[in-house]
């Protein structure tokens, strides 16, 4: 065992129980693709140029149309090596992390395929100062140091190529967080130091089996072929190969990385989808409130709706991919699996785990489906709750502008009083401007009224005068309001118990123009508007009739007319309601 | 019992030894991660080391972590020497707890753990103010020992993954991708 000193760059120190040499990494990742968004990306990176060989930074030009762009001193950049059409792309890509306190040399190899799989490799030729010269040189503990840095700055880089509908994809299952898209990590080597012949002495489940378990998580298989001595170490989360015939096993675990690639994102796919179904719960509680009158989360139920049902569109989009991607993938695995190696192919199971994967992106579709119903309804159920309240809405409008229209209406009667008062005052006022003009004149009746004896009676009889002409104009204004039919708006609050079924039978005869429901916890409150008309088929007045039908209680009669007499039409309709429904108190 | 493992079992004690049989209090997993974490800096689990691992957080999110293996084996070891109780908890966000607390046979054997190696785990998680066990809690992906006496708040750096200086050549499997992508060996 080797002991390594504590460094600047590390708190502890690290036992080094095993190293590598000769150390390949192999991180594979699915993001959901597809030929147009590859050739998209192909578009970006240049991947269509005769040459290839421009490196292609990932800084945006935020003023295209100035002369010069200002770099930053570090930046990522990506040279595309080959690639086939719209069929797969492989680059070279050099990450800079400026926020990296340490010396790093960060060059790595990218594939992507249009099926969604991505590859990034990368041999180690240094860590510290111990540089690749065929021996085990670099500890598993190192090596586990430089794989998540690995990870996290992959993860940054390719969020830079990626589409935006891409991103969406992968913000909505990994919650915006790249750290938490893990990859599944291949490890190709040379040589193992120690090396032990009998295999099981790595998976000793302490110091070795520890070792290893901090790269590849659980040793789930520690696998030997016998006949080129290759060692297999196989985790839940990486595989490591040691052999001296890498080139025999690269396309065994680079297939093998792709599909537990796969499954890492299924798995966080079944998670979000989950999660999903817990939004969508809460939607549920929060439209159930307003059933129950609680009209303020309407919004927030409305928010939570609205971003859920666009976080499964987009979850239900990936499913599609998926689909695609691993159809091809099955014929494909089936035309190459004979050139694989028999031994550790049987080992790994890969068989298997094709097919467990491929029946579990059909479940998926089976949970998608739930999920496209439960939000179905929910829409449904919300749009319901909406519409009452619009019409809860309406009808308070509706009072409020016949209120309106009273006091208008009262307001123009008291104009026409007005008018009235303002002829008089002109008559008299025509009257003083002749006299101002003519001067005082008398008439033989003058004489007789300066006549003390007879004031009184003068008197009497102005007093008299005044009265008569009083009585004639009141007279006049009620003959012509008499004349005038005017709009007429009456409740009558009943609340008296009844049969529903009567007020139905009775509703049924009529002229029904319009009926609200409105099914609430506690009550269920119906409205119907209809239309009352005398015998000869005139109209009379449009009657609104409300009632609970839980409690079979007839609550309100609103009549809204244009009539002389409102009286005798208010008496009319509840002579008619009385006759057709027996109520009680 | 090694000495890490004695270790190991005593912190686990003191954060459920208020309990009974009644109202049994757990320790979860993470909080023990955090303080292996803590103590293998600090130099007290002397045979342990860590490694940056993708924990699953609460809100279904994933968090680089330094994680001992050796402490998680230990754990494991603990189980099979029937001195713990593991208990699996689920979470409203569809994950997992998983927590710990000593059986009979462990509280026996945690009376039998040295003075020294209680005072080195009791130097680690007791608030020196109020004499109090640190509660270890989780607040944005970020752990930290808090005094709920004092209010005193510790960051522990169990997210804090350290770089090492190394350097890549870039590197793809050698096989033709052409023949990859097209199913067809030499097929150009």
């Amino acid at each position: 065992m080797t002991e390594l000193l504590g460094d600047d760059y590390i708190k502890d120190d690290l036992l080094e129980s095993i190293k590598l040499g000769n150390v390949r990494i192999i991180l594979s990742e699915l993001i959901p693709c597809d030929r147009n968004t590859l050739e998209s990306i192909g578009q970006k990176l240049m991947s269509k140029r005769t040459l290839h060989g421009e490196f292609v930074t990932m800084l945006m030009d935020h003023f295209p149309e100035s002369t010069t762009f200002v770099s930053e001193p570090w930046c990522n950049s990506v040279r595309v090596v080959d690639s086939l059409g719209s069929d797969y792309l492989s680059c070279e890509a050099s990450m800079q992390d400026p926020d990296d306190v340490v010396e790093q040399e960060e060059v790595i190899g990218m594939f992507f395929s249009h099926e969604g799989h991505v590859i990034y490799g990368a041999q180690i030729t240094r860590i510290y100062d111990r540089v690749e010269n065929g021996t085990p040189q670099f500890s598993l503990d190192h090596i586990a140091r430089i794989v998540v840095d690995l990870m996290n700055d992959s993860s940054l880089l390719m969020d830079t190529l990626i589409t935006h509908h891409q991103r969406r994809i992968i913000d909505c299952i990994f919650k915006g967080t790249p750290t938490s898209r893990y990859k599944f990590v291949g490890i190709i080597a040379d040589i193992i130091d120690p090396h032990f012949d009998d295999v099981n002495d790595y998976a000793d489940g302490e110091e070795y089996q520890n070792e290893m378990e901090q790269l590849i998580d659980n040793l789930q298989l520690v696998h030997k072929n016998e006949e080129d001595g290759t060692i297999a170490f196989i985790g839940d989360a990486g595989i490591i190969i040691i052999t001296k015939e890498s080139e025999k096993y690269e396309l065994l675990v680079t297939f093998y990385s792709l599909l537990k690639s796969a499954e890492i994102f299924i798995d966080s796919l079944f998670h979000r989808l989950e999660l999903l179904w817990d939004e969508l719960f809460q939607a549920r509680k929060l439209i159930e409130k307003t059933s129950e009158g609680d009209y303020s989360v309407i919004t927030r139920a409305q928010n939570i709706l609205t971003e859920a049902t666009a976080n499964f569109t987009i979850l239900n989009s990936t499913v599609s991919y998926l689909d695609r991607g691993f159809e091809l993938i099955y014929e494909r695995w089936h035309q190459i699996k004979d050139s694989t190696n028999t031994s550790l192919r049987n080992a790994i199971q890969i068989d298997h785990s094709l097919t467990s994967l491929l029946k579990r992106i059909n479940d998926v579709g089976l949970v998608l489906q739930s999920l496209s119903s439960e939000v179905e309804g929910l829409q449904t159920l919300l749009s319901t709750q909406i519409e009452q309240q619009m019409r809860r809405v309406y009808n308070a409008l509706r009072d409020n502008t016949r209120s309106t229209s009273e006091v208008i209406r009262a307001s123009e009667r008291t104009g026409d009083a007005l008018n009235v008062i303002e002829l008089i005052l002109s008559g008299s006022i025509a009257f003083d401007i002749i006299v101002a003009i003519v001067g005082e004149y008398n008439t033989p009746l003058s004489a007789l009224a300066m006549n003390p004896e007879f004031q009184f009676l003068f008197f009497f009889l102005s007093a008299l005068m005044w009265l008569i002409i009083v009585i004639i104009l009141k007279k006049g204004m009620d003959w012509i309001k008499s004349r005038v039919e005017r709009n007429h708006l009456v409740r009558i609050s009943i609340n008296m118990k009844c049969d529903p079924e009567a007020i139905e039978e009775f509703l049924s005869k009529k002229d029904v123009i319009s009926m609200d429901e409105e099914f609430l916890v506690d009550r269920e409150t119906v409205r119907v508007l209809y239309n009352m008309h005398d015998n000869n088929g005139v109209h009379l007045a449009a009657i609104t009739l409300t009632y609970d039908r839980k409690h079979k209680l007839l609550q309100e009669v609103s009549i809204d007319a244009q009539a002389r007499d409102i009286e005798s039409l208010k008496k009319r309709v509840l002579d008619e309601l009385s006759k057709a429904i027996e109520c009680h108190e | 019992m090694t000495e890490d493992q004695m270790r190991l079992l005593f912190v686990i004690d003191q954060y459920t030894k208020k309990g009974d049989e009644e109202n049994p209090i757990w320790v979860k997993e993470l909080p023990i991660l955090a303080i292996i974490y803590d103590g293998i800096i600090k130099g007290i689990f002397k045979d342990y080391d860590y490694a940056p691992w993708s924990v699953p957080m609460l809100d279904g999110t994933r968090q680089w972590m330094n994680v001992s293996r050796e402490g998680k084996d230990d754990v494991e070891d603990l189980l099979n020497l029937r001195l713990i109780s593991i208990l699996r908890i689920s979470t409203s966000q569809y994950g997992y707890v998983t927590a710990y607390r000593p059986t009979e046979l462990g509280k026996r054997a945690i009376k039998n753990i040295p003075q020294k190696i209680r005072d080195e785990v009791r130097s680690i998680i007791l608030c020196k103010t109020c004499d109090t066990i640190f509660q270890v809690i989780i607040k944005n992906h970020k752990i930290f020992y808090h005094c709920e006496s004092c209010g005193y708040e510790q960051k522990i750096g169990i997210d804090d993954i350290e770089d090492v200086p190394y350097a890549t050549r870039p590197y793809l499997p050698s096989f033709d991708f052409k023949w990859f992508m097209s199913g067809k060996k030499g097929d150009d």
